[in-house]
């Protein structure tokens, strides 16, 4: 199907560029509620996404794109279409890349198990679950899912390009129940996603999530007050998002990224300097890949280093718009540990010290950088004791926290982020009691 | 393609299923649109990533075992079909409750578009866009990028059972405007627009209304931090709407209930709010953006009351969460689309309307917010906290707007000490139109939501 494509575009005169890509996929889905299996699913997914380029008058360029579910659709009419929508849009030109600016990368993204055999592969991660809620004690599990899914991209275009890349992708979510005070129930939810079945990581995580539950059952409604605070794990996951979208390309084309090159990207005051990279070749990671949705080739591109911003991740389109170099889609956010360890991140200062480790969302904004997020596990340090927190939020702006942070030495691993496992940051905003 | 065409070869299938499971039936699929996408530097018009395909369930007695694949015709289905009678005899038959398939009903359903997206060309739909995106240009010189998208979209829809075979064709479009404001190196961004059932008559967004938009972005540049606290506020109807999805939307899933993830299943029959807090779930509200004729299991929809005066009544439900839980069904099994399972998930979710002038309302605050523009929310049924963030708060001081705003405003507290603060609720009720929500983090269903103005205390940060 996609070399017919392939070679009806190729013999279309009114197309000066084009691209087709063939995905066709497979996912196993398990479903169990408390000891039941609630549901098994299997899905095939296949599709053919068409994208063409007409060149206009005033160096402009007309882009279109379609995408073909039913290899029995007739093409010349969509074709035709996309001709008439692409005429309309008259965009800055870019170029799609061919076989010498897009060299083949291996890198691995699969991992056999889920490729062989998913099903076994959801069971695997969900008996897991199962047992290890079972057999912690206290600890009741509510609802899992596991997902396992294979993907085989191939991607051919009008400059000779034609690269195919598999992958597989893991997912799961489940609910620990511990018993509260009285009646009263508490839960805590997890989520991760990863390439590999190994890099889920599933077994460390319940560790921990049994004790985040137990601790719930006595948790405490933090004080409002400036608070010094330490987030950590699944919390570290988000934090870095606004400093990618300052970093992209796409922001800078938009005109609102604060970041520019050869400057600091916060007023710097004593914490440590971020580093931050886009890394899209890092064998067997979520956000890696052997060529991006248009092509471009997979790689490591040090956007900040020691607190400097020095190069823009740019995908292909927004490259040639701004003149930059095409790094491709953003891959893993890397950033570097700090020089402190978790217990040195958690030794109390003068305001109240808390470590905050889930949140509803935190999600800081990507334009403004504000962010807040409700508590919904961690502790309040207390000397060499602790007490557990729920409830109420934090909340600040990262562009300004992040300037006298503290990232720990200790790293972690959360879907794209690889990274600090906690970062602390002083004097914000807890709301709470 | 018409699915009503395929109405036979799916009805076939779930023959054949049933000669292997006491219950099963199919749901196809078939999504098409466009966006039309105008921002300041670049334009687009492109399709809507297509959704075609089927999903053939079967229920063993304690699973919902299912298969799904991405085309109609007749050999995939079939193939289809013979995958799930494997899965069928690798699960096998369990001892569990039975599925009533209800009553026998075959009928069509169709969203009338008062002026077909089709009629319009594609110069003209773009040219909507460009205007927004223009008009919000020429607003204010502080405007660094707009982004206007006007996207429309028909979702054909068929579900066959053993009773019932049913076909929906649903027309939804929408207007949409992100603005990038920014000064003296300080950056906010706000979006608004309106989503409708229908055609190209709701693709507009009224100048007044981009005005609004630009003007409030534009007060957000360089607005303060809420002092963190207990705070008597104002929320306008697009809060009010955040807090009902995020309040008592979620905690009334009936699959929730099933999974003791919800303390509402407790408190059935009982108090949650103040008396005058009124909310509902209504798939069947007209014109509303999330609106259908049946669910994606084959319920009719129907309105929901999920709280009557303060006093959880009932919670909406799937298919298999309604059969566990022995509990009356709603239509409100829904899926992202035939490649995922369908889950309790709301539609058009609002709080009722009092009595109160919206005027009356902030009149009446001494010192408080009004609090505006409503960005997200997450949701916790379980422990019945609460986080719902919008992008803007303006200072009331003796009933009067100071003219101080903040930005953003983050609400969050125990619900129902929240919605047992409501004391003052206005006379009308507003639906907006782009809401989108997921399970958790995923699974994504277009949703709407609002209300009327709500008068409470909250916990602002």
């Amino acid at each position: 199907m996609l070399d017919d494509v392939a070679r009806a575009l190729e013999k279309d005169g009114r197309f000066c560029a084009w691209q087709v890509t063939e995905s066709r996929g497979r996912s196993a889905q398990r479903y169990q509620v408390f000891t039941r299996i609630e549901s098994r699913r299997l899905v095939e997914t296949r599709q053919w996404d068409v994208r063409v380029h007409v060149p206009l008058e005033g160096d402009k360029l007309g882009e279109s794109s379609f995408t073909l579910v039913d290899p029995g659709t007739p093409l010349a009419p969509e074709l035709d279409a996309a001709f008439a929508r692409a005429r309309l849009v008259k965009n800055p030109p870019w170029t799609l890349p061919g076989p010498d600016d897009a060299p083949p990368l291996q890198v691995s993204a699969t991992d056999a198990r889920i490729v062989e055999a998913a099903s076994e592969a959801c069971d695997e991660v969900g008996g897991a679950i199962e047992r290890a809620a079972r057999e912690a004690g206290g600890v009741e599990l509510s609802a899992s899912e596991v997902f396992c899914d294979f993907r085989r991209v191939r991607l051919r275009n009008s400059r000779g390009l034609d690269r195919t890349r598999e992958e597989t992708h893991a997912y799961t979510e489940y609910v620990l129940l511990a018993k509260g005070a009285g009646d009263d129930e508490l839960e805590v939810y997890q989520s991760r996603r990863a390439r590999t079945l190994d890099e889920l990581a599933v077994a460390a995580q319940l560790d921990a999530d049994v004790v985040a539950v137990r601790d719930g059952a006595r948790a405490v409604l933090p004080s409002t007050a400036r608070a010094d605070v330490v987030i950590a794990d699944a919390g570290v996951e988000e934090l870095f998002d606004a400093f990618v979208a300052h970093a992209a390309g796409s922001s800078r084309f938009e005109g609102w990224s604060r970041f520019e090159p050869g400057k600091p990207i916060v007023d710097q005051a004593g914490g440590d300097l971020l580093s931050i990279a886009s890394d899209a070749t890092v064998p067997g990671a979520l956000g890696s890949y052997a060529f991006d949705d248009v092509g471009v080739t997979g790689r490591r591109v040090a956007c900040v280093v020691d607190g400097v911003f020095r190069e823009r991740a740019c995908d292909r389109r927004t490259a040639c718009w701004l003149g930059l170099p095409s790094t491709g889609a953003w891959g893993n956010t890397v950033v570097a540990p700090g020089r402190s360890s978790m217990d040195e991140l958690l030794t109390p200062g003068a305001r109240p010290l808390y470590l905050l480790q889930r949140f509803s969302q935190l999600s800081p904004h990507a334009t403004t950088g504000a962010f807040s997020g409700e508590i919904r596990s961690g502790y309040r340090m207390e000397g060499a004791g602790r007490t557990p927190v729920r409830g109420g939020s934090v909340s600040g702006v990262v562009f300004d926290a992040f300037a006298r942070a503290r990232l720990s030495a200790e790293t972690t691993v959360r879907g794209r982020l690889r990274g600090p496992r906690a970062v602390r940051l002083d004097d914000v905003q807890v709301t709470g009691a | 393609m018409d699915l009503r065409d395929r109405k036979r070869a799916l009805s076939a299938t779930v023959d054949e299923l049933l000669r292997h499971v006491p219950y099963a039936h199919a749901f196809a699929q078939q999504r098409e649109g466009a966006a039309f996408r105008a921002t300041t530097r670049a334009t687009s018009i492109e399709p809507l990533d297509p959704v075609c395909g089927a999903v053939l369930s079967a229920w063993n007695g304690e699973a919902m075992l299912e298969v799904a694949v991405p085309a109609l015709d007749d050999e995939t289905l079939r193939a289809a079909a013979a995958r799930l009678t494997d899965l069928i005899a690798r699960e096998g038959s369990r001892p569990g409750p039975a599925i009533d398939p209800g009553p026998a009903l075959e009928r069509d359903f169709v969203v009338a578009e008062l002026v077909p997206a089709a009629s319009l060309t594609l110069d003209e739909r773009l040219g909507r866009a460009v205007a927004v995106k223009d008009r919000a240009h020429a607003l204010d010189a502080r405007v660094k990028n707009a982004v206007a998208r006007a996207t429309h979209v028909r979702t054909q829809e068929l579900f066959v059972s053993p009773a019932r075979r049913l076909y929906q064709d649903l027309r939804r479009a929408e207007l949409v405007c992100l603005i990038v404001m920014e000064a003296n190196g300080e950056a906010a961004d706000l979006h608004g627009g309106r989503g409708r059932q229908g055609g190209a008559e709701h693709l507009t967004l009224a100048d007044d209304d981009v005005a609004r938009l630009v003007e409030d972005c534009g007060r957000m540049l360089g607005a303060e931090r809420v002092p963190g606290g207990s705070w008597r506020c104002v929320l306008d109807a697009d809060v009010a709407g955040l807090l009902a999805h995020e309040a008592f939307g979620h905690g009334a899933e009936g699959d929730m209930f099933v999974k003791r993830r919800a303390r509402g299943a407790a408190y059935l029959g009982k108090r949650v709010g103040s008396e005058l807090v009124d909310l509902a779930d209504d798939p069947s509200l007209p014109g509303a953006a999330a609106s259908y004729f049946f669910d994606h299991e084959g319920q009719l929809a129907a309105p929901t009351t999920i709280i009557d005066k303060g006093v959880l009544v009932a919670p909406m439900t799937d298919l298999v969460s309604a059969t566990c839980l022995g509990v009356p069904r709603t239509a409100n099994g829904r899926r992202e689309s035939v490649q995922r399972k369908a889950y309790t998930r709301m539609s058009n979710t609002f709080f009722g309307k009092g009595t109160s002038k919206h005027d009356a309302l902030v009149a009446s605050i001494d010192d408080g917010l009004l609090v505006r523009h409503a960005r997200n929310g997450m949701e916790d049924p379980k422990g019945w906290g609460i986080q719902c963030e919008a992008y803007l708060a303006e200072e009331l001081k003796g009933g009067k707007r100071t003219g101080r705003v903040f930005s953003p405003v983050i609400l969050t507290g125990y619900v129902p000490e929240l919605l047992e603060s409501v004391d003052g609720v206005s006379d009308a009720v507003e639906i907006g139109g782009l809401g989108m929500c997921g399970k958790g983090y995923k699974e994504w269903v277009k949703v709407t939501d609002g209300g009327p103005s709500l008068r409470l205390t909250a916990r602002i940060a």
